[in-house]
């Protein structure tokens, strides 16, 4: 069974918006996906349909074993612990440093205290971030404030990493730079997804490329480019 | 006709082999320890909004504390005044003990009587001193001018009136005296009084709640970012939950160690001051008073903080 399942999966939000429409898709353990698509075409929504922060209208959602469209809320924790997530805005906690922000996700999810420094020199270490562990967000650059994010995302160890658009907020320099670590993540085994609009990046790494248009799936290619190859070209 | 079986129903939404953490006791108390620390640093961090908060605990607590020390004092005044709900026969001097005891019997035999006590004359006048404080009266006086009397219970208050009537006519008895109706018009005061007394606490308790309950929004508000990641990254609804009731617990525990540090201080001077007023109020000693007031002013401190905590986490946590 694929780590990530969607199944012919429809998400029609309260104002009466349809997202996504009959969405199926599969992605294995160890795989790279580029999420594209104009804006509003669902791509946030499929993401956090796999985090559980919306359920599907219907359809079904299985996540690393999980049947995430019939979880019930008190279920939701674990599965959480099976994904990272990293957003545009990195969603740091200004009043607490890099450390502290890595250790903050840590705790909460009930690691022992003594394991908690050397898990955070590690992921800080993943990211090339441990000569800054003592900063505040607001004296990171916004591409070391992604990395710690990164970090974050990353300290307890998921199978999992979703990005939404995490390059959003960065100059092209940077973003190659969270693209390229995003690439090492996933060669030590963690299954990337990573919704973008960054073309020069997905045409340059040609992993696979899924493309929504109004919520529907229109393109599934394993080694993709940012748009459908033109006819003329 | 049913159709095929599905093969591969599982019967959870979880998934088997994963491990559903359930965590150790030793990870659990470290956990518990480290939410316990962050509601206390949280209550420091958020040093303004805290003192707000417990301001506003210590105002409720301190109407809490008049509405309970009030309503303490009422509630003895009613005893004293139930108690006194007697008719009080004054036997004539000098009867033979066989004579004191006919008109015992005699008063014991009308209808309307529940119970009759002889209360001889030193005995009188020892309740005498007492109340006056501890006087040395006996000392005083070469001769006790008390009577021995008879004190009549009625059945119900209502009887009292043809009660002390009929004890005219028992034998030996010189006078009688009764509240009667001024008795029974006190009585109907203590219990609209003491009706009152409760409903006013309760009022207040219930508006220390709201106050309490306004007063950490603004620190679930605070911290609403922290939620959302402690949330994201896959903590329990307890675990979000810990730090806001310790902060809400700590808020109620200060409020009540500033209150019952001004009611411990307050009572005995407004005791004091009361009764150079009026000596003859009847007062509750500070020592009846504080320490249970105390007690009491922790556990409403800790209730209202917890409920503030737990009504803020149901309006603004919710999801
Ligand atoms: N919470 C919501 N309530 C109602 N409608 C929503 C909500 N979130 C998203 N939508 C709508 O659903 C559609 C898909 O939104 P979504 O955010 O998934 O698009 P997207 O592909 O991520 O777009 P972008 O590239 O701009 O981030 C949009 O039309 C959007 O307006
Ligand atoms: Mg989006």
């Amino acid at each position: 069974m694929p780590l990530i399942e969607l199944v012919g999966v429809h998400k029609l939000y309260p104002s009466g918006r349809v997202a996504l429409q009959d969405v199926s898709l599969s992605v294995e353990e160890g795989e790279f996906v580029f999420l594209v698509g104009p804006t509003g075409a669902g791509k946030s929504t499929l993401l956090r349909l796999l985090y559980r922060d919306e359920v599907p209208t219907r359809g079904r959602v299985h996540v690393a074993g999980y049947e995430v469209h019939r979880l019930r809320p008190g279920q939701v924790p674990w599965l959480r612990r099976q994904l990272g997530v990293v957003f545009q805005d990195f969603k740091l906690l200004a009043d607490r440093t890099v450390y502290e922000n890595v250790a903050f996700a840590l705790r909460a999810v009930g690691t022992p205290p003594e394991w908690i420094p050397g898990r955070v020199r590690a992921a800080l270490e993943l990211v090339g971030l441990e000569d800054r562990a003592d900063a505040f967000p607001r004296q990171l650059s916004g591409g070391e404030q992604q990395r710690a994010s990164i970090a974050r995302a990353l300290a307890n160890r998921p199978r999992i990493l979703l990005a939404d658009e995490p390059t959003g907020n960065l100059d092209p320099d940077t973003s190659w730079e969270i693209v390229t670590l995003l690439s090492r993540i996933n060669l030590r085994g963690t299954t990337v997804i990573m919704t973008t609009h960054n073309k020069t990046v997905v045409d340059i790494l040609r992993r696979r490329v899924v493309e929504l248009h109004d919520g529907r799936v229109v393109r599934d290619e394993v080694w993709g480019r940012y748009a459908r190859p033109r006819a003329a070209l | 006709m049913r159709g095929p079986a599905r093969l591969s129903e599982p019967s959870t939404a979880v998934p088997e082999g994963i491990p559903q953490a359930r965590p150790h006791l030793r990870a659990v108390l470290s956990s518990a320890a480290y939410l316990t620390g962050e509601g206390a640093v949280g209550f420091w961090r958020n040093g303004l909004m805290s003192m707000a908060a417990v301001s506003a605990i210590v105002a409720a607590l301190l109407a809490f504390g008049g509405a309970v020390v009030s309503l303490w004092n009422l509630e003895a005044l009613a005893l004293r005044v139930e108690a006194q709900l007697v008719a009080v026969a004054y036997l004539r001097e000098d009867l033979s003990p066989a004579q004191r005891e006919a008109a015992r019997r005699a008063a014991a035999a009308i209808p309307e009587v529940r119970a009759v006590s002889f209360v001889p004359r030193e005995q009188a006048l020892r309740r005498l001193e007492e109340a006056l404080g501890g006087v040395e009266l006996a000392a005083a006086v070469s001769k006790n001018p008390l009577p021995d009397t008879l004190e009549v219970y009625p059945n119900r208050a209502q009887d009292l009136p043809r009660v002390a009537e009929a004890l005219r006519s028992v034998p030996y008895v010189a006078d009688v005296t009764h509240g009667g109706d001024a008795t029974e018009r006190v009585l109907a005061l203590t219990r609209l009084v003491r009706g009152a007394g409760a409903a006013v606490t309760l009022a207040m308790g219930a508006v220390s709640v709201v106050v309490s309950a306004n007063a950490l929004r603004l620190t679930v508000l605070a911290r609403k970012e922290e939620v959302e990641i402690m949330r994201l990254v896959g903590a329990t609804s307890w675990f979000v939950r810990w730090p806001f009731l310790v902060e809400g617990l700590l808020q109620g525990l200060v409020a009540a160690a500033c209150a019952s540090a001004f009611w411990t201080a307050f009572y005995p001077w407004a005791v004091a001051r009361l009764q150079q007023a009026w000596p003859f109020l009847p007062v509750l000693p500070t020592l009846r008073v504080v320490p249970l007031l105390v007690a009491w002013l922790v556990a409403a401190g800790a209730f209202v903080g917890l409920l503030g905590a737990a009504v803020s986490l149901r309006r603004f946590l919710a999801k």
